[in-house]
């Protein structure tokens, strides 16, 4: 006979999970434990052994002793009708399911409760923040290889240059559809509009370029031809003055963008310092919300952004940095503080520092439950900021290893 | 060494017209030009090992002979040695003469990574139920009814629009053979992670560049957890739709890990990956490892509760059939619902995700009634979507 599905599990309640939770999930279980008792089989799964746990506090061993946190599928508490919960760190959510809704309540408020109670397995940040940030930039990813602002969002293509460095993040794999989508959507005229289809502009050229810059021809077909009349398009726009304009709000960031484009691609000799004239008077007076982390490490790359300039920057913004926690009051946005974090360390700051200390825990505190950041605090997680948190917890994590 | 020599003679003959020729010792091709003639036998020296017929032993060279009279005297080969031809021995076709390496170097490259498995095996963990080399050949037969099964409901057209070539076969074998090597190796990283990393770095197997990747690729994949940590998820299928994965990969990549997943039932804890019997492993567990023996004893019994899963044709889809014993059913019950979760989270992780019916039997059907009704929603999550049969 064939079984019909039961209705009974209309009480049903899921939330993002990550490794990060761990300890969380054993302090919900702990509580399942002590409310249902014998009632209740925990399960845990790692890697293709799963083993059936009878005390909660042995789960941990268990996970290491079987091939550690890498491999953690799962961990299930069943008690029948009353409660299956399964904390899937395969697909990164957590899910309650009860006939009782009484019962659901209770678990699934302890678990709000517990999850702004119980703080995040530091041991685990790297390994989580990584799977987690590879599963956030995926649901970005649409099925031409473009990537959307936002998860399912449509392919945008204004922080294309943030893309360049997804290799660098172990996205080696997204980096190449994201190229291999801009090799299907140029434009005749040889540029990238803001979204596929859409007029030519400079910033997603050049930042279409900066993509095109770090993967072979052997990776992507087209690539040599499809590089070579976005330079040819980008050089052409060049003012005379050596600047671009991207909108009249946007000479700056175009300029810089495009520039790097064309210095990652040797069009222009960094020895002969052909940029133009006025770039480095824009670099000594660089405020902290012009540039990126990304675009600064770039211009520290090349030659561009000089120590002297560095710490001038941070000169100026020298009353916020000596107030440990000062800094992090600017208007809470994710981009100056990535970047400040970077200048930090560049001018030679201990990773140890208070004041690094205290961006890492501002970023991990403010990191969504779906393992991506926010443009501004308490918004949704967006691709372009979520770049720029990781680059920099990789650089503070590295700078700690090499430290 | 005669059955090389018999291979060399064959190639050999099948490419004198472009005159590559094969040596009768190492089996690598050469160009007969830049080879020179031997003095004393007065056949061709190889350039790459240098041998040449003087090097052979009676046996071979009688094949070498007996080869050379029957097919290659009289065709005006410039490096024959004149004659006429007889009609004489049936030669195999060129697609046999191929299938024929591609077996060899199967069995020279599952003789290598046994070996390998072997040597390292101390390190796999002796209370876990077997990974060792018995396993692997379960997971081959899985593999072999898997893809029969999968070009007969059409899974192979609908996703690849073709059957899986002889040479794809190969990797997907020797994917296999070396998907649990990483298991003897101890470096914190994911046992996939290191099964891939060995495949690609022992340059020992014989494998060229490309047949390395794609089979280091497929060990990473076998894993949910592995592919989740390199990709941000393990799901093939959403994979394969986001363009991460080509329909070739993935779909070589859910043979093998159902194929894996497959080998849940009593067969996999009759004996540890050292060959120790349950009944002895379970002793050890209680007099080595007594706080620890519930949850161990656990795992083995859930997968004593049922037969070897089979996959089958129902409906025109695919079918797992699951034989469950009706006593352990009431003994335990739960340990037998959670390694059929397991199971069937391995299915729903690839392109087969939903699309299967689950058929549960067992001798009692009331056994087998109360069993579901208890324990079903433990598989709840795994189930959605798809048909369930008691």
């Amino acid at each position: 006979m064939s079984v019909q599905k039961e209705e009974k599990f209309k009480n049903a309640y899921s939330d993002f999970l990550s490794l990060l939770d761990f300890d969380r999930v054993t302090a919900l279980l702990e509580e399942v434990a002590r409310e249902l008792k014998d009632r209740v089989l925990f399960s845990t799964r790692v890697g293709e052994d799963s083993l059936t746990v009878d005390n909660v506090d042995n789960i941990k061993n268990l996970v290491e002793r079987l091939g550690g946190f890498r491999e953690l599928d799962y961990i299930a508490a069943f008690a029948g009708d009353q409660l299956m919960l399964t904390a899937d760190f395969s697909s990164g959510q957590i899910k309650l399911r009860s006939v009782d809704a009484q019962v659901l309540n209770k678990f699934v408020n302890y678990w709000k409760r517990v999850c702004k109670k119980v703080g995040y397995r530091k041991d685990l940040v790297k390994l989580a923040t990584s799977i987690d940030a590879k599963r956030f930039v995926l649901s970005c990813l649409n099925e031409e290889g473009g990537l959307g602002d936002i998860p399912r969002g449509p392919a945008k293509l204004d922080h294309s240059y943030a893309i360049s460095i997804l290799e660098s993040l172990g996205m080696k794999h997204i980096l190449l559809r994201f190229a291999s989508f801009l090799t299907n959507t140029q434009n005749e005229d040889g540029g990238w509009g803001v979204q596929k289809g859409f007029p030519s502009r400079i910033i997603p050229t050049a930042g279409a370029i900066t993509v095109l810059a770090v993967v072979s021809s052997e990776e992507i077909k087209n690539r040599d031809a499809c590089l070579s009349k976005a330079v040819d398009f980008l050089v052409s726009k060049r003012r005379r003055d050596g600047t671009w304009e991207d909108g009249k709000r946007h000479i700056k960031l175009a300029t810089m963008i495009s520039t790097i484009a064309l210095l990652k691609i040797q069009r222009i000799e960094p020895s002969e310092r052909r940029v133009p004239p006025a770039f480095q008077k824009w670099v000594s007076e660089f405020q902290l919300q012009e540039l990126d982390s990304i675009l600064a490490k770039n211009l520290k790359e090349m030659g561009l952004l000089r120590n002297e300039d560095i710490l001038s920057i941070l000169k100026r913004v020298s009353f916020e940095i000596e107030n440990e926690f000062a800094f992090l009051s600017w208007g809470f946005s994710i981009m100056p503080i990535t970047l400040l974090v970077n200048l930090l360390l560049w001018a030679g700051v201990n990773p140890k520092d208070p004041r690094i200390r205290s961006i890492y825990d501002f970023l991990m505190k403010n990191r969504n439950r779906d393992g991506g950041w926010p443009s501004t605090i308490h918004r949704k997680s967006m691709l372009y900021p979520t770049i720029l948190c990781l680059d920099a917890l990789e650089s503070i994590t590295f700078e700690e290893q090499s430290g | 060494m005669a059955e090389v020599a018999r291979k060399a003679m064959q190639l050999t003959w099948r490419h004198c017209k472009t005159s590559w020729h094969y040596c009768f010792s190492c089996l690598k091709r050469f160009d007969p030009k830049t080879a020179k003639l031997c003095s004393k036998c007065n056949w061709l020296v190889c350039p790459i090992c240098g041998q040449c017929y003087c090097y052979l032993d009676e046996d071979s060279k009688n094949v070498v002979e007996a080869f050379y009279s029957a097919h290659c005297v009289g065709r005006n080969c410039p490096y024959g040695k004149g004659g006429t031809v007889s009609e004489g021995l049936p030669l195999p076709s060129p697609q046999e003469i191929e299938d024929e390496l591609l077996q060899k170097r199967l069995q020279d490259a599952e003789e290598k990574l046994k070996d390998t498995m072997n040597k390292g095996k101390d390190k796999v963990k002796w209370y876990l139920v077997d990974h060792g080399a018995d396993h692997i050949r379960r997971v081959d037969q899985n593999l072999e009814s898997a893809e029969k099964l999968f070009e007969k409901i059409s899974i192979a057209r609908n996703n690849l629009g073709r059957s899986l070539t002889q040479e794809e076969i190969f990797k997907l074998k020797v994917a296999i053979a070396a998907h649990d090597i990483g298991r003897t190796m101890d470096d914190g990283k994911s046992h996939a992670m290191l099964s891939s990393e060995y495949v690609q770095e022992d340059t020992s197997i014989p494998l060229n560049a490309t047949e390395r990747r794609e089979i280091a690729e497929l060990c990473l994949l076998h894993s949910e957890g592995a592919t989740r940590e390199v990709y941000g998820t393990g799901d093939i299928a959403e994979l394969l739709k986001r363009g991460i994965l080509s329909p070739e990969v993935a779909y070589k990549a859910t043979l093998l890990r159902i194929s894996d997943a497959c080998d849940a039932g009593k067969e996999r804890a009759e004996v540890n990956t050292f060959g120790q019997s349950r009944s002895e492993v379970l002793e050890r567990v209680n007099r080595e490892l007594p706080n620890q023996a519930h949850t161990i004893t656990s795992h083995w019994h859930g997968h004593e509760g049922f037969e070897q899963p089979k996959l089958k044709k129902d409906d025109g889809k695919l079918a797992i059939e699951v034989i469950l014993n009706s006593k352990a059913l009431q003994s335990h019950g739960s340990d037998i619902a959670f390694r059929i979760k397991d199971m069937l989270r391995d299915f729903r992780s690839t392109i087969v995700h939903n699309n299967y019916s689950l058929e549960l039997k067992a001798d009692n059907y009331e056994a087998l009634q109360a069993w579901y009704s208890a324990y079903h929603l433990v598989l709840e999550e795994e189930i959605e979507g798809a048909q369930v049969k008691v």
